[in-house]
């Protein structure tokens, strides 16, 4: 199995299967800019990933190397739900904010679509059934509205309604 | 430390865009960045504005100080001289929207022409109300991008069908409450470009709709026509659609039309039929359908081996609709679709022996709602126990006793529950709903409709002591809007 070595920002490398590594558009990319696809030799820094985020990841994506590539332009209606979580990734999903947060910057910049919809479904699901002073603590975020912008946050919260699906 | 603020805004918006708008709503009460962020994202397709015209001079002021993006705007008066704020609305909305509803008495085209032209992304267009057509001598400019119609105006003026095409001469989606003879001729010129259609017709129309010979493009149709009808109508103009994919059909069909469909419709994945007049043999004809998925029933069936000696592996969803049976007719469910996940039964005469067949036949259901089941009685509800893949029940305006929850057994994976009805729900008290959360020790959603034996301060405490596993609503779940929608128009090709 051919493999590539990924370079974390505080300098340990890890060797990939090319297969899992693929997952990552940022990746993928830069294989084909650089032409390194026959060349195993070279070293891949990722300097924003540092070695306990980029473990996490390449276990994440060693777990979903055979899912089914998503390919936003196949006509499914885009996938809102946040329960639907497998397992698996529930149980990956037990980890500090801290990580999270760490997880979701990574795949972002990795570019990782299913860790980033996994990762953002996990931050909504934390926010549902919350009220806006629980939410503040939970996010640990101080509250700098103005009266004014209060108001103005209440009377538009009330002439908006959800409406059963219309024409995109 | 890492913390949710030092995430990039984008991020931050696509984690809105899971959210409900009750959550999205709180979101924004969180801080000033969130209020930003809150209703920015492209995707959410669902919210729309509501704006009334007699909203006073400092709301007004608010309304259009907003920083929200929507992509889909209600506009609703009835006096003529809001029509200038309207335009002010539009000024501060009308770049992004998709879609836009006017309900009013009457919309005369030089208002309607000044409405859109300040909605240049605008895809679909709805006017509940009339559009009058009285001074009509201006040049008609062209909305090339409107894809969607929906009017609900019954009376449809002839002259119309030469405004109508003018204006919009792309559309795909036509919605029309009434079939007058206007409105066919309107579905006539459309022909081919259609791709959903939605009409309600009346019994004079039957033979010019059937014989419409132009409708080979739709993929979508929602045919409503009133019982009783004329069963000796054959709907020719279905021969034609061979692209359909989706269809409803809310009148009772013949055997001659059932056959056809049969035959012509290689590529339907989504089915509704009023089978009340069709004998069983000619029912059997349904497996002819090798790519169905959601298949619903409608119209009273007598004979009890209706569902004998057909199968449809592919069905997934299930929706009996307005059943009434009293008969073997649940005897052959399990080998009539063997791969049913969600059921859905409204069938008065529905009682405890068939739910007890059903939960020891189909045990890989994972959505079942009862809908008007008033024979199922207390003890019903403990051969549920028998389905461990359950993950939704809806009980929806049953009648069931005050201490039904209690008694219930513990259901493994029930994650939603839904309990309530339509109008009148008697038998669903304060005790009833506040023994919900000990019955089922797993539940994430609860939703409680329209049950007016219950009071704000039950709710209040349900909230109050599931809020940290499961959320409490007073609206109804989705999942009829999901399975609704396949016959619809959002899911059309774009």
């Amino acid at each position: 199995m051919p493999c590539i070595q990924l370079q974390s920002s505080d300098g340990e490398i890890f060797n990939v299967e090319f297969e899992i590594a693929m997952c990552s558009f940022t990746i993928k990319t830069m294989m084909v800019d650089l032409d390194l696809e026959d060349n195993c030799e070279e070293v891949v820094p990722l300097t924003n990933v540092d070695s306990n985020i980029l473990r996490k990841i390449l276990q994440w994506a060693n777990y979903h190397k055979d899912d089914p590539e998503a390919n936003p332009e196949d006509g499914k209606p885009v996938d809102r739900r946040t329960d639907n979580i497998c397992e698996w990734d529930q149980e990956f999903m037990k980890v500090d904010q801290q990580t999270l947060y760490g997880l979701i910057k990574a795949a972002n910049y990795l570019d990782i679509r299913g860790l980033m919809a996994l990762t953002c479904k996990t931050v909504a699901n934390m926010m549902k059934g919350k009220t806006e002073e629980q939410m503040r603590k939970m996010f640990n975020i101080q509250n700098d509205l103005t009266p004014e912008e209060e108001q103005q946050i209440r009377q538009e919260n009330e002439w908006c309604e959800e409406v059963e699906i219309v024409a995109d | 430390m890492v913390k949710i603020r030092d995430l990039p805004e984008e991020v931050l918006v696509l984690i809105f865009s899971y959210l409900k708008l009750r959550e999205r709503k709180t979101a924004a009460r969180v801080s000033r960045q969130w209020h930003r962020l809150a209703f920015t994202d492209r995707p959410m397709r669902t919210i729309v504005l509501h704006v009334v015209d007699y909203l006073n001079q400092k709301e007004r002021k608010i309304l259009l100080k907003s920083n929200r993006c929507y992509r889909n705007l209600t506009l609703e008066w009835t006096e003529a001289s809001s029509v200038p704020f309207l335009l002010e609305v539009l000024d501060k909305f009308g770049t992004e929207l998709h879609s836009l509803k006017l309900a009013t008495y009457v919309v005369t085209p030089p208002i309607l022409v000044r409405f859109l032209l300040k909605a240049p992304s605008l895809r679909q267009l709805m006017v509940e109300g009339s559009v009058c057509n009285e001074d009509c001598d201006m040049v008609l400019p062209v909305f090339k991008g409107i894809r969607a119609l929906e009017m609900t105006q019954r009376g449809f003026e002839s002259e119309l069908c030469d405004v109508i095409p003018a204006l919009f001469p792309n559309l795909v989606s036509l919605d029309l409450v009434g079939a007058e003879d206007a409105a066919i001729d309107l579905i006539g010129f459309y022909g081919k470009q259609l791709k959903f259609l939605h009409v309600l017709l009346e019994f004079s129309q039957f033979q010019r709709f059937s014989n419409l010979n132009c409708l080979t493009g739709l993929e979508r149709m929602h045919v409503f026509w009133p019982q009783p009808s004329d069963f000796r109508q054959v709907f020719s103009v279905f021969e034609q659609m061979d692209a359909i994919q989706s269809a409803s059909l809310t009148g009772p069909v013949n055997e001659a039309t059932f056959d056809l469909i049969c035959r012509r419709w290689k590529n339907i994945t989504s089915l509704c039929v009023n089978v009340q007049s069709l004998k069983a043999a000619s029912f059997r004809n349904i497996a002819a359908f090798k790519k169905l998925k959601v298949l619903k029933l409608q119209g009273s069936i007598r004979d009890s081996n209706f569902l004998k000696d057909v199968q449809l592996p592919t069905v997934t969803h299930l929706v009996l609709d307005g059943i009434s049976t009293n008969c073997g007719f649940y005897n052959h469910m399990s080998t009539f679709v063997p791969n049913v996940w969600m059921l859905k039964i409204y069938d008065h005469t529905f009682e405890n022996a068939q739910l007890r067949l059903i939960t020891k036949t189909m045990t890989s259901l994972r959505v079942l709602s009862l809908d008007y089941c008033y024979q199922i009685k207390d003890e019903g509800f403990q051969l549920l126990n028998n389905l461990t893949n359950l993950l939704e029940l809806r009980c929806w305006s049953i009648s069931i006793s005050e201490n039904a929850f209690i008694r219930f057994p513990k259901c493994p994976n029930l994650r939603t529950f839904s309990v309530g009805g339509s109008g009148w729900v008697p038998y669903i008290t304060n005790k009833t709903v506040l023994d919900i959360p000990k019955a089922f020790p797993h539940l994430r959603e609860l939703h409680v409709v329209d049950c007016f034996k219950v009071d704000e301060d039950t709710i209040y405490t349900l909230q109050e002591s599931m809020r940290k596993c499961a959320v409490v609503r007073l609206e109804k779940p989705e999942l009829d809007r999901e399975v609704e929608a396949v016959w619809g128009w959002n899911h059309c090709d774009k």
